[in-house]
């Protein structure tokens, strides 16, 4: 008995010393080879959008500098909010990124408050492109400039569809509206999809949006104004004039930057992994194929623009000032 | 013309094993509850960006039209809308069902699927560049009438007593204003849970409702079907088919008209299934000489909501191909598909690539024929499932349905809310209030607030706005005509007997 139980003791030993390693063994290549599997994408708007087409064409190139594939998956809602808390709540392993813009998604942060945190809970590691806001109106329509907009807007309240009110472009239509005594009423339809619809059939006077969105458009509307300092897009843009240009007033620039965002916690805890996330990015960036992709989903490679995170933070921070200081404007109490 | 449609034929027809392929996937997809053509063309994406243009727009849009149809099969049998579009199938289809009809209603529902969708693909064919300019007709306030057709079935499917509809109703349009305000994102009843930021999610609502609740009801019988009728169903053969065939071809001017109504929504942006197929209910019960049948086996009511749902796909083809807008979410995936390929959708397809157009008709149309031969000669094989014994099916049909509910979202949370529409709608049937004027109010509610407040939006707050067009207002007067009328009859009638 005694041999027998010194026995069952050195078998039960060695099991449970076999089991630690086997248990080691699973869980440590989630450190020791980043990534383990395939990324998941978390992305805070429906399928079949502008960012949708975008995550496409970058994952295509971006999976053979990282050497895994990526899945999305959509949470829209609450103008983004649905999606980041979803994100948030993800486990901190570097295997959950967030495919969002930063600015309409930093508008949303400040009016809307949501149970997350910028920058505590996440950093947007890389943005990928800059898009202008602009707005258009309809080529057989009764307004076909900006300043027949604004004369008409001095008259009557002119209705603009935009997509929603926490939106870059929203904000430029009402400082535009401010700066030159026109009233502009925004018309939030709840996508970019219904907003240019409205725009197409006439509902509405004008439609605010990203240029890239409504380029499939153009035999059918006229660009009367780009939200920048300077029209660096004149040939796609019909050569859109600034509100400088065109009507002698200043507005701070507005666009979209369609960006990735990790974990906060997986950066510091894992800097890395996160360099090799950050650099896989950067040479699929690099990578001539990506113009190639970025076309075939029917983008314009003009808008491609990498900023790293600390620019990206930088975006971020300056969308956050400017949605605070217009806040009022922007939650229709003013 | 002649020749673009054997040039179109041609083409569709080098790859015409994609057709019955699409039709067959669609059906079992729109079979199985919480999934949609939409997510299914989704996960297919890699293999149909690898495929030419017109072959992968045959393969989707035969996924899309089999997959109404496939709605309909559980609608039916078990009570179970797989999608909001198959909703108002199970209001008759699922009483005929119990009453031993179930091969009958299958039939009727794929008949005038198939109808509904073949004489509508016809009108598209013949005058696609023309109906574009409907869309510019449709706007915020034509959409909001056009949802109150389908909001004011409230008032006509009350159950046994009015005002209780009329409460179960004000229910559903409450639980309808969860969530984040259409305009201004303002939180309303959230109680701070994430899942209901977007709103009640209308799968779960939907099974919870209707499926969960029936299967709820099932386990205090032996079967589905009335143990009066149970005999007569086992022993029928190809009777119930015939008879259904017989019934839809009797009611040919009823599935026009409603796949006539569903092929107007289609054309809307953004209105989408659902709301064809209850508004096309509603008005399928204004013209009928037995209102009093619907709800109970009244075989209008299914021809109403299938041809409806099978008419609206279409039509929802033609802004996506003629403007290169969208209507909804199968649509916005083939934008991808057609993008990807570098073809102009909008105007300049027809002077680019006007072939391509056609093409995709023709195999929708040719997707409707395919769908006439799969589907007619199952309902006699599909009914037999109803004679399953209810401690089978109903565990099986509430495991089913709250995978459903979980597939449709990806949430868990959305598995509970089921669970929670089933207890309701189980303490609602007990009770004698009507799940359906809930239902109604829970789907149509949202949609109809979000149009509303555009419209007054558009108006800068003044009510005036919404009969200011005159596609509005004529349609106000067809609402409110809709609404008299049977009431008007009805007195006249009992006047008339009196004397």
């Amino acid at each position: 008995m005694g041999k027998q139980g010194a026995m069952i003791k050195k078998i039960a030993r060695i099991t449970c010393l076999l089991m630690t390693l086997l248990l080691v063994f699973i869980s440590a290549p989630c450190w020791a080879d980043y990534p383990s599997k395939n990324m998941s994408i978390i992305v805070p708007t429906g399928e079949g959008g502008a960012m949708d087409r975008v995550i496409r064409a970058v994952t295509n190139v971006w999976r053979d500098h990282l050497g895994v594939n990526f899945q999305s998956t959509f949470h829209p809602g609450a103008s983004g909010e649905v999606g980041y808390m979803f994100f948030c709540k993800r486990p901190a392993d570097g295997h959950t990124l967030l495919a969002g813009n930063i600015a309409p998604e930093m508008m949303m942060y400040v009016l809307q408050e949501p149970d997350f945190k910028f920058p505590d809970d996440f950093v947007y590691f890389a943005s990928m492109d800059s898009d202008p806001a602009v707005l258009w109106v309809r080529k057989n329509g009764p307004i076909q400039s900006i300043q027949d907009l604004v004369a008409e807007g001095k008259k009557r309240p002119v209705n603009i569809a935009t997509s929603r009110f926490p939106h870059p472009s929203t904000l430029a239509v009402l400082l535009l509206g401010e700066a030159t005594g026109a009233q502009f009423n925004i018309i939030p339809y709840g996508g970019g999809n219904p907003a240019r619809t409205a725009g197409l059939t006439g509902e509405v006077d004008a439609v605010t949006t990203f240029l890239s969105s409504s380029l499939d458009f153009t035999s059918e509307i006229n660009f009367i104004v780009m939200f920048q300092n300077e029209n660096k897009w004149k040939d796609i843009s019909q050569h859109a004039p600034t509100p400088q240009e065109a009507l002698g007033v200043t507005i701070p620039e507005f666009g979209g930057n369609r960006a990735w965002a990790v974990s906060r916690e997986f950066k510091d805890k894992n800097p890395a992994e996160y360099e090799k996330l950050v650099s896989s990015f950067k040479s699929a960036f690099e990578d001539p194929k990506l113009q190639e992709e970025w076309k075939k989903v029917g983008m314009d490679p003009q808008f491609l623009e990498f900023r790293d995170e600390e620019e990206s933070t930088k975006l971020a921070f300056e969308i956050i000032e400017t949605a605070k200081k217009y806040q009022e404007i922007l939650k229709g109490k003013k | 013309m002649w020749e673009m449609t054997l040039n179109s034929l041609s083409q569709v027809m080098s790859s015409w094993w994609l057709i019955p392929l699409g039709v067959a996937l669609g059906i079992f997809v729109g079979a199985v509850p919480g999934f949609s053509s939409t997510n299914v063309l989704i996960i297919l994406l890699p293999f149909t960006l690898g495929m030419e243009t017109g072959p992968a727009m045959a393969f989707m849009s035969s996924l899309y039209s089999g997959s109404h149809m496939g709605g309909s099969i559980p609608a039916v049998l078990f009570n179970v809308p797989g999608t909001g579009a198959a909703a108002a199938t199970c209001f008759d289809g699922y009483p005929m069902t119990q009453q031993g009809r179930g091969q009958e209603a299958l039939a009727i529902a794929f008949v005038a699927s198939a109808i509904g969708g073949l004489f509508t693909t016809v009108i598209t064919y013949g005058a696609l560049p023309y109906l574009s300019k409907m869309v510019y007709y449709f706007g915020s306030i034509e959409n909001f009438i056009i949802i109150l057709f389908g909001v004011a079935l409230i008032g006509q499917i009350t159950g046994e007593s009015a005002l209780k509809g009329l409460m179960a109703g004000m229910f559903g349009l409450l639980l309808g204003a969860i969530g984040y305000d259409h305009v201004y994102s303002v939180p309303r009843a959230t109680f701070d849970i994430v899942y209901l930021f977007d709103g009640v999610p209308r799968i779960p609502a939907i099974v919870g409702l209707f499926a969960i609740s029936e299967a709820m009801r099932m386990i205090e019988k032996d079967t589905i079907i009335d143990a009066s009728q149970l005999s007569t169903s086992l022993k029928e053969g190809w009777q119930g088919t015939l008879r259904g065939i017989r019934v839809s071809f009797q009611k040919i001017g009823a599935i026009i008209r409603s796949s006539l109504i569903g092929f107007v929504v289609g054309i809307i942006p953004g209105a989408g299934a659902t709301i064809g197929s209850f508004v096309s209910y509603q008005q399928a019960m204004v013209f009928s000489k037995d209102k009093d049948q619907f709800g109970k086996g009244a075989p209008e009511g299914v021809i109403a909501s299938e041809a409806a749902n099978n008419g609206l796909t279409s039509g929802t083809l033609i802004p996506l191909l003629t403007l290169g807008i969208p209507g909804g979410g199968t649509a916005a995936v083939m934008l991808i598909v057609l993008q990807t390929h570098g073809v102009p959708v909008g105007p300049r397809l027809f002077q680019v690539m006007p072939h391509l157009a056609y093409e995709v008709v023709m195999a929708m149309l040719l997707a409707y024929i395919v769908m006439v031969i799969i589907g007619v000669p199952l309902a006699k094989s599909l009914a037999r499932m109803s004679f399953f014994p209810t401690k089978a099916l109903a565990p099986t049909i509430i495991s089913f349905t709250l995978i459903g509910s979980f597939v449709a979202r990806g949430y868990l949370f959305d598995m509970w809310v089921a669970l929670f529409f089933g207890v309701l709608g189980y303490i609602l049937k007990r009770t004698g209030y009507s799940p359906h004027a809930i239902l109604i109010g829970v789907i149509l509610g949202p949609m109809a607030e979000q149009y509303f407040l555009r419209s007054m939006l558009l108006g800068n707050g003044n009510l005036s706005i919404l009969f200011s067009r005159p596609l509005g207002n004529f349609l106000w007067v067809l609402l409110v005509m809709s609404m008299v009328l049977p009431t008007l009859t009805n007195f006249l009638r009992s006047r008339r007997a009196s004397r």
